[in-house]
């Protein structure tokens, strides 16, 4: 039988491969899957993965060469999306030095045999306190409620990010 | 300001099952949130079928 994570897995090889041959620096999963690491299922469609490319960051970034790999690997992009083994994949180049951070930290968490790099919890928060939608809101009030989160890491990533106080004005959507 | 469903008037009998249940799916390994997750989608699919919205495809996945 193969496991329900095995779609998962081999996305996240594909992603391997990527930063073996050097296309990508680095990855980790983030969004609404990686919420589900810590938190209770969220409804998503996507793999959302961030990824540092070996140009760096800045506001004129080219996936090009990532679709270009990927398409030699027999993986063509729909629109924003690039599907392996049937799901959606949307790969989100770094861009903001939070979400940079976030990358370069992420944290080895087990998939099925196999790792998976996912954006840290307290990343994760500070990402939704920055992006600020109300999905967002809402998933950053789940958060606090689930997911073991270390506050003293969380005060320092948000301070440092120009965040601090940010948090209080998401938290109040406390949910029954 | 009310930041808590009891100040709200939410029985609090019921915001502890909530949360207790919360917790619950939260301590789930991942595999079987992801069996959860697929579950929503259908969900969520046949909610936007029968109101004529767009549908999102459920994932197809390997089991």
């Amino acid at each position: 039988m193969v496991g329900r994570e095995a779609w998962m897995r081999k996305a996240i090889e594909v992603i391997r491969k990527l930063v073996e041959d050097g296309t990508v620096t680095a990855y980790a999963v983030g969004g609404g899957m990686a919420a589900t690491f810590y938190a209770e299922p969220v409804l998503t469609y996507d793999l959302d993965v961030f990824i540092i490319l070996p140009t760096g960051g800045g506001p004129l970034v080219s996936l090009a060469p990532v679709y270009e790999r990927l398409g030699a690997m027999g993986y063509a992009p729909e629109r924003e999306h690039v599907l392996i083994a049937g799901m959606p994949v949307q790969l989100i180049p770094a861009y903001n030095a939070l979400v940079e951070e976030a990358v370069v930290r992420a944290v080895d968490l087990p998939l099925g045999d196999s790792r998976v790099r996912v954006v840290g919890p307290e990343y994760l928060l500070a990402i939704m306190v920055q992006t600020g939608r109300p999905k967002d809101r809402a998933r950053a009030a789940i958060f606090l409620d689930e997911a073991a989160i270390d506050g003293v890491r969380l005060k320092e990533i948000l301070k440092r990010h120009g965040l601090a106080g940010k948090l209080d004005a998401l938290a109040v959507d406390r949910r029954p | 300001m009310k930041t808590s469903p009891e100040e709200h008037g939410f029985p609090e009998a019921a915001a502890q099952a909530n949360r207790e249940r919360r917790l619950r799916l939260a301590r789930l390994p991942i595999e079987e949130k992801i069996r959860i997750l697929v579950r929503m989608q259908h969900v969520a699919a046949e909610i936007a079928r029968s109101s004529g919205r767009p549908v999102r495809k459920p994932w197809v996945l390997e089991d």
